[in-house]
């Protein structure tokens, strides 16, 4: 359950409010946050997964404010919540290293984490990439290593900032079929997009412009 | 954040330790004795010191003699400071000064040569075996007329103190003038910037000697005369901790062997010696030469 | 044959006392340089300015004011550390401790912003997080390294100041060039500058050599 309470966000102390009075409800499974670009999505995902402090409001995730919880217990808490960049930085070395990341920060021994990580490769149908170098990818397989490395770990929520971006129609689909048929299994999904979503994917639409609510769905 | 700490923590005991274990001065290395004698650059750069040094080391095995070259003015201070067990100068006005502070105890002069004035081939001011006096009257006049230049060190070492002692023995004040180069630099590089302009300067011989090949445009043209004495002197700094060990250096400087070594120095290879022992000199002619030229202000 | 035994002695004691010195600086400005990245406070901001600045002070400078602390007569000459190799490397360190800080936020500082929120995003800790910056940017780091070692190595004024340039026991090769300087042997002087370049080119090509996996 996440829940955001009169939200006001700005970049910079003398600048202008990026997102203004955000406040909404999700129990659900799928969330879909649309709008032109520079609406604050990103923005909004960024605060939901703890990265940028609310200048005013609040977040929280199951009834706990992110920015109260400290030490073992906030991290253990954020561990739940997994954000996604709409441009993936991977890390040097090859698919796999970046795939085991997650698992190891958490602690995961290695011969599981590779096990675990060649399954969801499998899932996505990249098993074959494993051990190619992340140099040698392309943009569309860098975005789908990016989601696979966030997926192994199963978080709790899952924040995707434009997931679906520069892919071929074939891979959105079959991204959608992922999320739809893996994903969903045992995360909640919260996805920025500006592009037309199947709709009926989702269990509630919130439409963002120039940084206010102005539909839910 | 306790991790970082930690971290930090290790990093710095590490390099407390690094720190420590190379910070063993030679002192504990079995019963080395280390004695620290500042002196200047033209000096040191004749090699006469390390020559003598190795020869003391002879005597006292136990004793490592570290040599600090840098300008008269910086090695007295040095002493001053409490830096060093001894000093081997030549600039008797600025020793007074030390003597007088109680930093240094009476002098023992070991040696002396004598500055020179090199100046272009061709003389403009026409002061070639003139005296000292009157050849700087001379070169003033020249320079006024714009038909010479005077390069000075301008940096307070001994060579530096004399020549304005010679400018205020005559009455005269070059300073600010368009033809009075100051080169704040040693002996060498100006001397080179004598050689560039074909101007006149004042040297010490030894330098000068050695360079030679390389100042095609200069040459010596007044070598004689008492205020060009060149008078290098031994002190013990007295708030030393090694007092006794400073003394005897002091007085090895003084012995027959080490002035028979100073005055066949440099024999081979300039075919004149640089340096001119005391022993065999009137002492009394020196000691007078000190004084006047410690109490000449410049 | 002599000359080529003390300048060798010289070459290696100017690289152990300029490496000390790099160490020193590396132990220290490292994780400085780290927080001060990793900070978003206006101190932060405040320190990484004067730390730039620091960079262009002038070894001779430097060299006096240590002096003057490290003299028997100064307030840490009880150390006796004056003249001995050891104080060099620590005035070295000092010296290139605002450069390498500068250099490392800097160049560390591009690696930070993509590779820092990526780990954090991904649930690392903010230890971890760094460690992965400090994997991503292993070539900015070692890049810095060399520079401060470069630095230290090429200084002239700190080594003379507080090391004495004692024959057999504290010149290093800057030192040992100066004084060639001031003796007139200029082509001398020459030569070994050139012997000081080549050291520093073949350490640097040894480090990348052995960096490039």
């Amino acid at each position: 359950m996440i829940e955001v309470r009169n939200l006001w966000f700005k970049y910079e102390p003398n600048g202008e409010y990026v997102l203004k009075n955000i406040s909404f409800r999700f129990h659900g499974k799928a969330i879909l946050i649309s709008g032109p670009n520079g609406s604050g999505k990103t923005t909004l995902l960024k605060i939901i997964s703890g990265l940028l402090k609310p200048t005013k409001g609040m977040v929280l995730i199951e009834g706990n404010n992110l920015w109260e919880l400290k030490g073992k217990e906030g991290l253990s808490f954020r561990r739940n919540i997994v954000y996604v960049h709409e441009e993936p930085v991977l890390f040097k070395g090859t698919v796999l290293d970046n795939i085991i990341y997650p698992l190891r920060i958490r602690g995961y021994g290695k011969d599981e984490a590779i096990r675990k990580a060649l399954d969801t490769l499998e899932i996505l149908n990249m098993r074959n990439l494993a051990y190619m170098n992340v140099k040698k990818l392309s943009t569309g397989q860098m975005k789908l290593v990016s989601l696979a490395r966030a997926i192994v770990s199963k978080p709790k929520y899952l924040l995707l900032d434009e997931p679906l971006a520069t892919l071929d129609r074939e891979n959105m689909k079959h991204v959608l079929m992922v999320i739809k048929n893996h994903v969903l299994k045992k995360s909640n999904v919260i996805m920025a997009s500006h592009r037309t979503v199947p709709i009926k994917f989702f269990d509630k639409t919130i439409e963002l412009e120039n940084g206010s609510i102005v539909e839910i769905i | 954040m306790k991790r970082y700490k930690l971290l930090m923590l290790i990093i710095f005991i590490a390099a407390l330790i690094i720190i420590s274990t190379c910070s063993c001065p030679l002192i504990l290395r079995e019963n080395i004795t280390v004695l620290r004698v500042s002196t200047t650059t033209s000096l040191y750069a004749t090699g006469l010191l390390d020559m003598l040094a190795d020869k003391f080391k002879e005597k006292h095995p136990n004793v490592v003699i570290q040599f600090i070259a840098v300008g008269s003015g910086e090695a007295l201070k040095k002493a001053a400071m409490g830096d060093v067990d001894a000093v081997l100068v030549h600039a008797p006005s600025l020793e007074r000064k030390y003597i007088s502070e109680g930093t240094i105890g009476e002098g023992t002069i070991f040696a002396y040569n004598y500055f020179v004035i090199v100046g272009p081939k061709e003389d403009p001011a026409g002061v070639k075996c003139l005296s000292p006096e009157e050849a700087m009257v001379k070169i003033f006049n020249a320079c006024e007329k714009g038909v010479a230049k005077f390069i000075s060190r301008g940096d307070r070492s001994g060579t530096h103190v004399r020549e304005l002692m010679l400018w205020n023995m005559v009455g005269l004040n070059p300073k600010g003038k368009t033809w009075y180069i100051e080169t704040g630099g040693g002996m060498s590089e100006t001397l080179m910037v004598a050689n560039e302009y074909r101007a006149y300067t004042l040297s010490d011989i030894g330098t000068f000697l050695k360079f030679k090949n390389k100042l095609n445009e200069l040459t010596v043209l007044v070598d004689r005369g008492d205020i060009l004495i060149n008078i290098y002197s031994g002190y013990v700094v007295l708030s030393s901790e090694n007092i006794n060990l400073a003394k005897e250096f002091i007085e090895f400087l003084v012995s027959s062997e080490a002035q028979e070594a100073i005055g066949n120095y440099g024999l081979e290879e300039y075919g004149q010696p640089l340096f001119y022992p005391i022993v065999g000199s009137s002492s009394t002619m020196l000691k007078n030469m000190w004084n006047i030229l410690s109490s000449e202000s410049s | 044959m002599e000359f080529i035994f003390e300048t060798s002695e010289i070459v290696l004691r100017s690289i152990f006392v300029s490496g000390l010195a790099t160490v020193l600086a590396s132990a220290w400005s490292l994780p400085l340089a780290f927080l001060l990245l990793i900070s978003e406070s206006k101190i932060g901001r405040i320190l990484q300015d004067i730390f730039n600045s620091l960079v262009s002070i002038p070894t001779v400078v430097l060299g006096l004011l240590l002096y003057l602390i490290f003299s028997r007569s100064g307030p840490l000459g009880v150390f006796s550390l004056l003249y001995t190799p050891c104080i060099i490397s620590i005035g070295q360190a000092v010296l290139i401790t605002p450069l390498m800080i500068s250099f490392l936020t800097s160049s560390l500082g591009k690696v930070k912003e993509t590779v820092w929120e990526t780990a954090i995003a991904l649930g690392a800790s903010k230890f971890q997080a760094s460690i992965t910056v400090l994997k991503e940017g292993y070539v900015q780091l070692v890049r810095s390294i060399l520079v401060g070692f470069n630095r230290a190595i090429g200084e002239l004024g700190v080594a003379l100041m507080v090391g004495g340039n004692i024959r057999g026991y504290t010149r290093v090769m800057t030192t040992a060039i100066a004084l060639e300087v001031s003796k007139g042997n200029f082509d001398l002087a020459i030569t070994l500058g050139v012997v000081l370049l080549i050291t520093t080119l073949a350490i640097t090509v040894i480090v990348r050599f052995l960096g490039a996996r």
